[in-house]
C-alpha cells in the first residue's frame, strides 16, 4: 500500500474533501466527474467493479450542478458528487439485475429506491452500477477483483462499490449488509464502511435477501464520508462534521468467537490497532461475549431460510438462470425444518439481550474485533488459510465475525487499520449500541484519527495516464 | 407506488412444522440429480441448528418483526 499524500486529482479526493472544494467552486462537478471516469477507464480493465457506468447521463447532470452552482444554487451536501450504486438497488432507467442471469431481460426501473431517491435529491451524480453477488448472496462478487491484488476478490456482496472507491472509480457508493455484505468488502479492500442499525434506513426498491436482516449502508474513503452519506440517506442532511473529541470512552475486547482462528496478519495488525487506541488514552477492556458464536448461528439459519424463501418460486421459473452455489443454497435452505427458523427468531432477542448485558456490565461503549478472519482470498481458490494448514470456506470465513451484528441489529463499521505480509488491508470492525449510529460514527473518527492510516490508493496498471488538467 | 421488488416483502407461512420452503412454495422440487449435493450443503448447516439447540430461549417468543432496541429487555 501507498502512503496517502495531499490528492492532486480529483478522484483521490474524500467526499467531504471533494464536497468543499465544488461548494468554494475550487472544482467543477465535471472535472471530478471526468477524474473518475478517467481513472475507471483506467483500472476498469482489470478490476471490473462496474456493471454499468451511464457516463452520458452523469456529465448532462454535472453540467448542470455545475451552472446551478454558479447561480448560487445547490441541491443538497452531495451536490455533483459522482456515487456508485450497487445493483441491487432500483434506478430509474436502469435494470436491476442483481448480478444474476435470471434478470438478464429485467426491464428499467419505473423509479429509484429510497436511497437513490435520497442520494440524488441531494445533488448526487449517479454514474452507474456496481457488480454485487448473485442476489447479494456471498462474498466473491465475481467478475470484480480486488484493487490491491486483482488476482483476489474484493469481497461482497457490495463488492463492486468496495472496488470501485479503493480503485478511485467513485468516491463513495451503496452497498447493503445482510451477512456482513458491507463490512467485509470493506475490510478486504481497505475502505469504510458502515452497517447502521436495522431498520434505520428504508430498503424500499432494494432486492431483498434476508427481510429479518437486510440492512441498507454506504460505503466511502474515510469514516467523516460515510457519516455524510449515513445522514443523506437518513433524512437528506449533511449536517456540520465537529472535530473529533476526546471525551472519556471504554472499548471491549469480546474475545470468545471474535479473536479465534485469525490469520497471523491480521491478528496482527487487529493488535498493533488495539495497542494504539489504548495508547491513546481510551480505555480498553476485556468483555468477553459468550453467546457471540450461537448469534452467528442464529443468523446464519434465518440469512439462509429468508434466502431460500424469497428466491424458490423465481428457481422454479428460471432455474437455469441461476448460479450454481446460489442454487444449491437456495435448495438446501428447503431442507432446514421450519422448528429451526422459528427457533433462531425466538432466539434473537434472547441474545440481543446478552450482548447488550455485556454492554452494560463492562461500561463499554462499542465492541472491537477484526472485521474478518483473513484479508483477500484468491479468485482461483475460494478459501482462506489459516497457519495451521487448515482453511476455511471463504463466504463461512469472511462471514463469521460480522454476522452477530446482523442478528442484534447494532450499527458496526469497519475500517482500514493495517495491512498483513502481502500488503493487503485489514479491517477493524466497531459495533456500537442499536440506533446510536451517530454516536458509532463519532467513535470511528476518533479511532481513525488515532490509527492515522489515512485513505491510501492501489499501484493499479494503468493503460493511460489519468492526471487532468 | 411500490417497485417490483417490493413484492418479495411478505412474511412467510410458519404455521407448520414441515419444511418451511416446501411449504411456501410448492412449486419447486429439488431434481433427483441434485439432491446428494443438496443434502451435503444442508448438513453443512446442521452445527448451526445443533449449536442454536443449546441456547435456553425460556418461552420467548419468535421475534418475526425484529426491534434492535435494548429499551424494552
Amino acid at each position: 500500500m501507498t502512503p496517502s499524500t495531499a490528492p492532486s486529482i480529483p478522484w483521490q479526493l474524500t467526499l467531504l474533501e471533494a464536497a468543499s472544494m465544488l461548494r468554494a467552486r475550487a472544482l467543477s462537478s465535471v472535472e471530478l466527474l471526468d477524474s473518475v471516469l478517467t481513472r475507471a477507464a483506467a483500472t476498469e480493465p482489470s478490476v471490473k467493479a462496474w456493471v454499468v457506468i451511464d457516463s452520458e447521463t452523469a456529465r448532462t447532470v454535472a453540467r448542470a450542478c455545475d451552472q446551478e452552482l454558479a447561480r448560487g444554487e445547490t441541491r443538497g451536501p452531495l451536490h455533483g458528487i459522482p456515487v456508485g450504486i450497487k445493483d441491487i438497488y432500483d434506478v430509474e432507467g436502469l435494470p436491476t439485475r442483481c448480478g444474476s442471469a435470471s434478470r438478464q431481460h429485467a426491464p428499467a426501473a419505473s423509479e429509484d429506491s429510497a436511497m437513490v431517491r435520497a442520494l440524488r435529491e441531494s445533488g448526487a451524480i449517479i454514474l452507474g452500477k456496481t457488480v454485487t453477488q448473485e442476489f447479494a448472496a456471498g462474498v466473491v462478487s465475481a467478475p470484480a477483483r480486488n484493487p490491491w491484488d486483482t488476482d483476489r476478490i474484493p469481497g461482497g456482496s457490495s463488492g463492486g462499490t468496495a472496488a470501485a472507491i479503493a480503485a478511485g472509480s467513485a468516491l463513495t457508493g451503496l452497498g447493503s449488509d445482510t451477512g456482513g455484505s458491507i463490512r467485509i468488502p470493506a475490510s478486504v479492500c481497505g475502505v469504510v464502511g458502515f452497517k447502521p442499525t436495522f431498520g434505520a434506513l428504508s430498503l424500499r426498491g432494494v432486492y431483498p435477501l434476508s427481510w429479518s436482516l437486510d440492512t441498507a449502508g454506504p460505503l466511502a474513503r474515510t469514516v467523516g464520508d460515510a457519516t455524510l452519506m449515513y445522514r443523506v440517506l437518513r433524512d437528506g442532511n449533511g449536517g456540520s462534521m465537529p472535530a473529533v473529541k476526546s471525551a472519556a470512552l471504554r472499548v471491549g475486547i469480546p474475545r470468545p468467537h471474535f479473536f479465534d482462528r485469525l490469520q497471523p496478519g491480521v491478528a496482527i495488525a487487529v493488535q498493533r490497532a488495539i495497542e494504539a487506541i489504548a495508547s491513546a488514552g481510551i480505555e480498553v477492556v476485556d468483555s468477553p461475549w459468550q453467546e457471540a458464536g450461537k448469534a452467528r448461528a442464529t443468523s446464519f439459519i434465518i440469512n439462509r431460510v429468508e434466502t431460500g424463501s424469497v428466491h424458490i418460486a423465481e428457481l422454479a421459473e428460471r432455474w437455469d438462470g441461476y448460479g450454481e452455489e446460489l442454487r444449491l443454497r437456495i435448495e438446501a435452505a428447503t431442507l432446514v425444518p421450519a422448528r429451526a427458523y422459528i427457533r433462531a427468531h425466538q432466539a434473537r432477542r434472547v441474545i440481543l439481550r446478552s450482548c447488550a448485558r455485556v454492554f452494560d456490565d463492562y461500561s463499554i461503549d462499542a465492541m472491537i474485533t477484526p472485521a474478518t478472519p483473513g484479508t483477500a482470498a484468491l479468485a482461483s481458490d475460494l478459501n482462506v488459510p489459516f497457519e495451521d494448514g487448515s482453511r476455511e470456506d471463504v463466504s463461512l470465513s469472511y462471514t463469521r465475525l460480522c454476522m452477530p451484528f446482523n442478528l442484534t441489529g447494532q450499527p458496526a463499521l469497519s475500517i482500514p487499520c493495517g495491512v498483513d505480509e502481502r500488503g493487503l488491508p485489514v479491517g477493524l470492525q466497531i459495533a456500537g449500541r442499536p440506533g446510536e449510529d451517530e454516536a458509532l460514527l463519532s467513535i470511528g473518527r476518533r479511532i481513525e484519527d488515532i490509527l492515522g492510516f489515512g485513505v491510501q490508493y492501489p499501484d493499479i496498471p494503468s493503460r493511460i495516464d489519468d492526471r487532468i488538467g | 407506488m411500490a417497485t417490483e421488488n417490493d413484492r418479495h416483502n411478505v412474511m412467510p407461512d410458519i404455521t407448520s412444522g414441515e419444511s418451511l420452503i416446501s411449504v411456501q412454495a410448492g412449486a419447486y422440487v429439488i431434481p433427483p440429480e441434485r439432491l446428494p449435493q443438496a443434502i451435503a450443503r444442508y448438513e453443512s448447516m446442521v452445527a448451526f441448528i445443533e449449536e442454536l439447540e443449546t441456547l435456553d430461549i425460556g418461552t420467548e417468543a419468535p421475534a418475526f418483526v425484529f426491534d434492535p432496541s435494548w429499551e424494552d429487555r
